[in-house]
């Protein structure tokens, strides 16, 4: 469903992602596994058609994510790292504008929009301007975005960055959920706990490379005989790696 | 989300749009040269007024003064207003409004408090561009007037100096005590009163920089009388005391009162913050809040608002956030009506000439709509701001949205701009054959302008800026109020031909920066891409604007040398200003090689010749029969009909019949079809193209060139190589050359 073509991303001089190739099936769950800075964000962005690549390419459901951006949009839903909302829109209003936005009738999303908004939690504050939300609630109603169009595909950054526990366990679920609907999500992060809990497959990508990738169980049995996702995350993020990155 | 994602650990190179940013100083710059010299040209006009104005009056200039007392009092009076205007809009255009405030984590660092403070004033003071421009150049020109030559410049330079570091001391004070204060949305509408006093305060110091003459400001300068002179020495007047002083001890003295000024400024107000400071920095939570669930009445759902449902989503969005945002609205609906209102109020004159003259009208209803889309059409995508992100996950082309955007504000604009006329035509009775025309012009040229602002809008908008006040790049707003003075012409301009001129390249202008902005657009987010080079239309109309320039000075040169032949003359122009755009972009080409260049032969598609031979005699047929129609029906005057009569030199003609056309063919049917072809279908792009090429011709030969243009445009479309338009083109030369001989 996602592939990725020797993508790479070159800031001037930096090579934040260098010939990343990987392929995310229908129905599962992807995670990107990475430290801070190693390339997550620029790989999603291209993925989402925001930034250009390099060279190499992206596709979503056979369309390539930068030429069609437009189009690919139909399938992907997309949660950034940091969502940032207009200044003078309610929670309600924005998540129905972004149904509107994906083609639904304003009854339809004004119905889509109250069931999301339910579901996540944010119907007490659905009528509070969503800047002055805090970073959870935020980050909830981004998911609720994403979500509103009932996607084929979920890209997600940090989904549960800055939720508290609670919130955290339900949008984990509900993210086991929609994959086992047959929804093929994509999603970061450096929380290895829950990449252990809800992904079917990993992959880590270090100085814009993937030094590794492949099932929970493959990737565990491969790199330290026995060992925890976090030892294996450690082991191969150590630095040792040859660091070309920069030249 | 973007500009913090990219900017992660960045590198040297990562920075903003280090890739994408280059030469960008020479635009700027030139703009801040002109505005100088039209605020100089300003200054002379003020004091020119204020002499002649008081001229007449008994009193004699002060001891140790160097203009009379109401001169003095008027200048007085200008620096107040524009002390005002710059507080005001420095105020509007303040963050004050962002919930986090720089000052806040500076304050955490070890720094004293009056480091801080006093670091933060000289940065105020010195960076006050705006201050610079309105002070330096009327402070300097005071001086030079008072007869102090060449000192007239330290003078100047000081007195704009007391003055901005006296505002910079006010702004502090002001933003320390609002920000204590008074929360998020009453700040809004501060900067929003901001916004409207300082465009009022500006044109009442402008009132009386005007060319006389028009009956400006007549009712300011009875002001004048009334101001004390004991503006002199408050915190804006004293530095107009070293400008207006005849001798050296008028100004030393002033130069003290100046300066012990500042200082008990400076002390009052690092006392009142520290004293600001020390109960904290904000007043708690800054956010503005909405209004929580308990509070509405339960909405019933079945029911939309009746209100949004005229518009599309995003026009709906735009709607509500300009309903909501009271600066937003203060700027887009509010201060057009200031502004205009204000140039009535002042010019007495003009509001004669609007009520009589059409054309007047009709620059009104033109101003008032500009105004309006210059803080509407032109923010199209600042307002998205940092929720940009979110248009770019839907499955629509953001230049769609931005263009349905601009429909909107052209609707709102043209709403304005019809009520300007309903006033005029009912109120004034002004209705004619003139007025229906000029209003048609003005009511299609708005959509036109609404497109181009949010064309320009884009251009200026730097999304991976994090500060708002550098995400827009003024040169681009300069540049939009430039475009737009320049409809000013077609109001004025009269004939038929003349405005449908107008019409047509305004028109293409707006589709040439349109088709620039689909190419950035999808690089708008990225920090380092930037769009494949490709041909578009606005190579073509730079390339068809130098032709034209090119061929009038070879003309003029021509003619000043004494050329006898003006037929010779005009066929020499037409092929060095061929050969030298043809040249320069040629040049320009191989450099960046773009994707779409047009070829002049292609051995597999060879077709092209005998189409073009086709279309060539045909064109040869039309321009035969139409020159026959002028000869006979004496259209044009007769030295208009004789041309282009050549006896000149075989072998200059043989080169005008064989080269000009693969110069033009080259720039007519190379980059303008080709670019008009990118986003028109072949009829209009074969009309368009058609137009332009007839444009830069005399006007007695436009009907046939036009002919010509279509046959050419068309032969190339159908051969896609440039072969066929050339022989198009070189036909009908050789022919028109022929049947000229033999007459």
């Amino acid at each position: 469903m996602i592939e990725t073509f020797s993508l790479s991303k070159q800031y001037g001089d930096f090579k934040a992602v260098e010939d990343l190739s990987l392929s995310v099936a229908k129905g599962e769950v992807f995670g990107f596994l990475g430290p801070n800075g190693a390339g997550k964000t620029t790989t999603i962005l291209m993925l989402m058609g925001i930034l250009a690549p390099s060279s190499g390419r992206g596709a979503i459901g056979g369309l390539d994510c930068f030429k069609d951006r437009v189009e690919v949009k139909r399938m992907v839903g997309f949660l950034p790292d940091n969502p940032v909302f207009y200044d003078f829109l309610r929670g309600r209003e924005l998540l129905e504008f972004v149904a509107q936005m994906h083609g639904f009738p304003f009854r339809e999303a004004q119905r889509r929009a109250g069931t999301l908004l339910g579901e996540l939690g944010l119907e007490e504050v659905s009528e509070e301007f969503a800047v002055n939300y805090s970073m959870g609630m935020k980050r909830r109603l981004g998911l609720a975005c994403a979500l509103v169009h009932d996607p084929e595909v979920l890209i997600l950054d940090e989904p549960t960055n800055g939720l508290d526990p609670r919130a955290s366990k339900e949008v984990q679920e509900r993210l086991i959920n929609q994959a086992r609907g047959g929804k093929t999500i994509f999603l970061s992060t450096h929380l290895l706990d829950m990449a252990e809990r809800i992904c079917s497959r990993v992959g880590i990508i270090y100085r814009g490379k993937l030094v590794v990738s492949g099932s929970l169980d493959e990737v565990k049995s491969n790199i330290v005989s026995g060992g925890s996702l976090e030892k294996v995350f450690l082991e191969v993020t150590r630095g040792e790696e040859p660091m070309d990155a920069g030249k | 989300m973007y500009p913090r994602s990219v900017s992660k650990n960045r590198g040297a190179g990562r920075t903003g749009e280090a890739g994408k940013r280059a030469g960008g100083w020479l635009a700027p710059s030139l703009l801040a040269l002109f505005f100088l010299a039209q605020c100089c040209y300003w200054s002379v006009l003020c004091l020119r007024n204020l002499n002649r104005e008081f001229a007449f009056s008994f009193s004699s200039p002060l001891p140790g003064f160097a203009f009379r007392p109401e001169v003095v009092r008027g200048l007085l009076l200008i620096f107040l207003f524009l002390f005002v205007a710059n507080l005001a809009a420095n105020l509007a255009g303040s963050e004050m409004t962002r919930p986090e405030w720089d000052l806040e984590w500076l304050a955490a660092l070890p720094i004293p408090p009056p480091a801080l403070i006093g670091a933060r004033i000289i940065e105020k003071a010195l960076t006050n561009s705006t201050g610079w421009l309105v002070f330096l150049p009327l402070s300097v020109v005071t001086s030079w007037f008072a007869g102090w030559g060449v000192l007239s410049f330290l003078l100047g330079i000081s007195a704009t100096l007391f003055l901005l570091f006296t505002l910079s001391l006010l702004e502090l004070l002001l933003e320390f005590f609002l920000r204590r204060t008074l929360p998020a949305p009453q700040l809004r509408n501060i900067k929003a009163l901001g916004s409207i006093f300082g465009v009022i305060f500006l044109y009442l110091a402008l009132s009386m920089c005007m060319p006389a003459g028009h009956g400006y400001a007549s009712f300011l300068y009875s002001w004048i009388l009334h101001t004390p002179g004991a503006l002199l020495y408050s915190p804006s007047g004293a530095p107009v005391g070293l400008l207006v002083h005849k001798r050296r001890g008028g100004v030393m003295y002033s130069f003290v009162w100046a300066l012990v000024l500042l200082a008990l400024e400076s002390l009052i107000v690092t006392g009142v913050v520290r004293a600001i400071l020390q109960k904290g920095f904000v007043m708690g939570g800054s956010r503005e809040s909405g209004r929580r669930r308990k509070s509405v009445p339960a909405r019933n759902p079945d029911r939309a608002p009746r209100f949004f449902a005229w518009f599309d989503a995003i026009q709906a969005k735009e709607v509500k956030l300009l309903l909501r945002d009271r600066n937003f609205m203060a700027q887009t609906m509010v201060l057009p009506f200031v502004m205009i209102g204000a140039q009535l109020l002042f010019n007495r004159g003009l509001v004669e000439a609007a009520s009589r003259h059409s054309s007047y009208m009709a620059i009104l209803a033109f101003g008032i709509a500009a105004y309006t889309l210059m803080f509407s059409a032109f923010q199209s995508l600042g307002v998205e701001g940092g929720a940009l992100w979110l248009l770019y996950c839907f499955p629509q082309p953001l230049e769609r949205l931005i263009l349905r955007k601009s429909r909107l504000w052209a609707g709102i604009a043209l709403i304005y701009s019809i009520a300007v006329f309903a006033v005029g035509i009912g109120l004034h009775g002004l209705w004619s054959r003139e007025t229906m025309y000029r209003m048609t012009l003005v009511l299609m040229a708005i959509p036109i302008y609404a497109l181009i602002g949010s064309c320009l809008g884009v251009f200026s908008f730097q999304p991976l800026e994090s500060l708002n006040t550098r995400r827009m790049r003024t040169s681009f707003l300069y540049l939009y109020m430039f475009l737009i003075s320049l409809f000013a012409y077609a109001i004025f301009v009269r004939g038929f031909w003349s405005r449908m001129e107008q019409i047509v390249l305004t028109a293409l202008l707006s589709l040439a920066l349109w088709q620039k902005v689909k190419d950035r657009i999808p690089y708008l987010l990225d920090p380092t891409a930037v769009a494949p080079a490709e041909v578009s239309l606005a190579d073509g109309l730079i390339a068809a604007m130098l032709f034209f320039v090119i061929q009038g000075v070879v003309v003029l040169i021509g003619v000043r040398y004494g050329a006898k032949n003006i037929g010779f003359t005009q066929w020499l122009a037409f092929l060095i200003a061929g050969a030298l755009t043809f040249g320069v972009f040629r040049l320009g080409y191989w450099r960046t090689k773009p994707g779409n260049i047009a070829r002049f032969f292609d051995s597999g598609k060879s077709q092209g010749i005998g189409f073009g031979l086709a279309m060539g005699t045909a064109a040869l047929g039309f321009g035969f029969v139409y020159l026959e129609m002028v000869a006979h029906l004496r259209i044009f005057s007769p030295q208009l009909r004789g041309l282009p009569i050549s006896t000149g030199e075989p072998w200059l003609l043989a080169l005008a019949v064989v080269f000009t056309p693969v110069f033009e063919e080259f720039i007519f049917r190379g980059l303008i079809y080709s670019g008009l072809r990118r986003t028109l279908g072949v009829g209009a792009s074969v009309a368009a193209s058609a137009a332009i090429f007839a444009l830069v011709y005399p006007a007695p030969a436009a009907i046939p060139v036009f002919f010509l243009g279509v046959c050419a445009a068309l032969s190339f479309e159908r051969s896609q190589t440039l072969l066929a338009p050339v022989l198009v083109h070189a036909i009908y030369n050789a022919g028109i050359l022929c049947i000229r001989h033999m007459s």
